[in-house]
Order: C-alpha cells, then structure tokens, then sequence
C-alpha cells in the first residue's frame, strides 16, 4: 500500500500546522513532530503499548523547515506502517533526522530566504502599478495585500499537502524523489526574477515620483550606502539607527 | 480623559489580544504569514482609521526586516510586533508621531524576540508534562490549546504594557526633542523605505 488515506493525510496535515507549537531549546520541534504523526502512528500500532513506544520514540530532538515537514510525516508513516521496515526503529530515526537537516537547508533558502521577500517585493510592485494607474488607495491596499498572502500561501500550501503524499509514496527512497523537484533551480530563477523586480521598483520609486534631481540623487546615495552596509551585515535596526544619527549630527552642523 | 480610559481599558486589550491572536501565525501555528509587518500594519491602520500610515509602517518595517530569518533556533526581531507596537503606538489617543513610533515598534520586536527565548526556555521545564498528554485523545488538544493561549496572552500583555507605557512617554518626549533629535528621527523614517529597498535588493544578491 503506497497511497495515504484521505483521512490520515487530512489529519497529518491539520496537526502539521502546529509543529511548532511546543518548540523547546532541548528538542527543538520533537514534541510537535510527535503530536503531528500520532494519527499515523495509532494507525500502524494498535496495540496501546506499541503506540505510545513510538509515540516516545518520536518525541526526541526534531527540527526542520516547517513547510518541508510533510516528505518528512510522509516517509515516517509509511516505515512505521511497514512492518519489516518497523521493526528497524534505528534506520526509521536516522533516516528521519538525515531528512529534516537537508530539507530544512532546502526550506529555509527557498521559503525564507527566497520566496517571502519576493512575495513583499510583488505585493509593493502590485500596489505601486494600481495606485499609478489610479485605483482608490485601499483598493490598491487590498490587492498588494491579497497578492502578498496567495503568492506565499499557495507554493507553500502544496508543498506541505503534496510532500505528505510524495513522503509516503517513496518511503525510504525519498532522497531521489526530492531530487526531481529541482529545488536549487527553482530557488536560483525565482531569486532572479526577485532581483529584477527590487531593482525595477527602487529605479521607479527614484524616478517615476518626479522628486527632481537633487532628491533622487540623495536618495540614491542614501540607497547605496545602505546597500554597502547590508553587504556588511548591518542589521535593519543598526542602519537605521546609524541613519537616525547620521540625520542628528548633519542637523546639528546645519543649525 | 474618557477617550484615554475607554482606549486603556476597552479598545487596547482587544487590539492586543488581536495582534496577539495574528502573531502565533509566526512561530507557533499555519504560518500563513498574517503576521507579517506588511500585513499587520495596513490591518490595524484600516480599523484605527489611519490606512495609510499603516501601509507606510507596514511597507518599510517588511522590507527592513526581510532578510532576518528564522533559522535553525534563531529567533530574529519579531516583525508582526514591531508592526503591532508601532501602529498602537501612533494612531491611538496618544498620536505619537509616526517617525518616533516606527524605532519604537523596531525596539519592541527586538525586546518581544528577547521574550520569545524566555518562553522557549520556559517551554524546556514542560517537556514531560506535554509527553504525558501526547497520545491522548483530548489531553494533547488541549495541550496544544493551553500552549497557544498561553503564548497569546503573554504577547497581548507585553504589547499592552509596553504601548500603555511609551504611549504617554513617547508623546511626552516628542515635544521636547531638542531640535537636531527630532530632525534625525525624522529624517530615518523618511529614508527608511530607501533602506527597505537596499535589504530587497541585498538579499536577492546573497549567494
């Protein structure tokens, strides 16, 4: 049997959405993980005692990226439910955690790093167009906002439905099942794409509001410097506190 | 006077436990990004009757904050609480200024981050307490309930202490800034959506 229950899948992946719920420095997500597969797990072990044995088993030291947890729920439902595969409690943990470390790195870089900025850089490029083109504020507003939430929303929401079932399905061949998803390419066009729209948007927010010369340049310089300081590192409070400063001590010369 | 009290006693805690509500979309529950500054900040602003100032706070606070990210056990400044103190702090009964509650709300997000490493510690001491529950059908419900309410209550007291408090400080202060203060304040907030942009740009670059 390589096909999740509807049901099973359903309940994988409500609980799924609060595997984070009782995140702690000793195991991280462990005891969310735990909570989100027990359906799974009462399922492969009708005995009492077997259950809540690996119920234990699977409240240790967990930590992934949250959307990328159901390839994870997936193949661990489908070992716990194999019965030869089941009895090798070791190979099920050490392929669980081999899992959650390379699927958070691909997670974090495509969810975190890359998909969520691109998603405010859309949503401000949805409102610059609808308020240029004179579409009420709070409209514009609305759309930037809807637009922001189901850009994210719906790649994420996939992920984390379809790696229920992409989990299940390969068991413990996931590794060249999550190979065909082409996860670097996807990250690397998607930055592009991000990279063309922030630079598009700050070279219009320089120029289309017709600030005049002397304040586009300022600004620009303004801009530049930032961005050298945010190669650096600087963090979103040092900039702007350093500006904040920079601001003081010119207008204290000026006065 | 009855603006004030009406504001401290009936609409803040509502407001705060609405944002609180919002914010275990961060860390704790979906993750469907309702937390975000972007999101948060226009919300608030619409029924505090200031859209735009809440697009504007929104706007700058989600691109500032982009590129700090949640990896691993790192808990960076809180994006959604800074967008929260930010806009409480401007468009209630005190009116602070926006260009002194926009580092306000920064300086919130970074101190609720600090708050978060408490609760996660703190949730270290419950490890047993949750493992006994889980595998019970209602006792590990309610489990997770307790562990969402709790967490929603200690953020909606800790926006409703710190804006109760700032709100009337921040106010205060704001008219005796001597004048170059006022001027950087101003000044940071004017060019912050600028500084926005060079993280947006930053971070698509980041190999």
């Amino acid at each position: 049997m390589t096909e999740l229950s509807p049901r099973l899948k359903r309940q994988l992946f409500w609980r799924s959405l609060f595997l984070q719920v009782f995140w702690n420095y000793e195991r991280m997500q462990g005891l969310g993980f735990a909570f989100a597969i027990a359906p799974a797990l009462r399922k492969a072990h009708p005995d009492a005692a077997a259950f809540h044995e690996a119920l234990k088993r699977h409240s240790g030291y967990f930590n992934t990226q949250p959307y990328m947890a159901g390839f994870i729920l997936g193949v661990v439902a489908r070992l716990e439910s194999d019965r030869h595969a089941a009895k090798d409690e070791a190979r099920i943990t050490a392929i669980k955690t081999a899992m959650a470390s390379a699927l958070a790195g691909i997670g974090d870089a495509l969810f975190w790093g890359t998909l969520r900025p691109f998603c405010a850089i859309l949503a401000l490029g949805v409102w610059l167009t609808l308020a240029g083109a004179g579409l009420g504020g709070a409209q514009a507003m609305a759309a930037a906002l809807l637009a922001y939430l189901l850009a994210f929303n719906i790649p994420a929401m996939i992920v984390r439905w379809q790696g229920l079932s992409v989990g299940y399905a390969a068991g413990d061949k996931i590794v060249d099942e999550i190979k065909r998803f082409h996860w670097q390419e996807r990250i690397r066009w998607l930055r592009r794409a991000g990279r063309t729209l922030a630079v598009v948007i700050t070279l219009s927010a320089l120029v289309v509001p017709g600030w005049g010369w002397d304040k586009a340049v300022v600004y620009a310089a303004i801009f530049a410097a930032a961005l050298s300081l945010k190669t650096y590192r600087w963090s979103a409070a040092q900039t702007y506190g350093l500006f904040a400063v920079s601001g003081m001590i010119l207008s204290f010369i000026i006065r | 006077m009855s603006d004030l009290l009406s504001w401290n006693l009936a609409a803040l805690p509502v407001l705060a436990l609405l944002c609180a509500a919002l914010e275990l979309d961060t860390r704790h529950a979906a993750h469907l990004m309702v937390s975000r500054p972007l999101v948060v900040a226009p919300v608030l602003g619409w029924l505090l009757g200031d859209a735009w100032t809440g697009l504007r706070i929104g706007l700058a606070l989600e691109l500032l904050v982009m590129d700090e990210l949640p990896v691993g056990g790192a808990i960076p400044i809180n994006g959604g609480v800074a967008a929260s103190g930010a806009m409480l702090l401007c468009t209630g009964p005190y009116g602070v200024e926006p260009a002194a509650a926009f580092p306000a709300g920064l300086a919130l997000g970074a101190g609720f981050s600090r708050t978060e490493a408490a609760v996660r510690a703190a949730q270290t001491k419950l490890i047993r307490k949750v493992e006994s529950a889980l595998g019970a059908p209602g006792r590990e419900h309610r489990a997770v309930g307790r562990a969402l309410l709790g967490y929603a209550v200690m953020t909606a007291l800790f926006l409703y202490i710190c804006v109760g408090v700032l709100g009337p400080a921040l106010g205060w202060l704001w008219t005796r800034l001597p004048g170059p203060v006022e001027d950087g304040v101003l000044l940071a907030y004017d060019i912050a959506p600028w500084l926005g942009f060079a993280t947006a740009v930053e971070i698509f670059w980041r190999k």
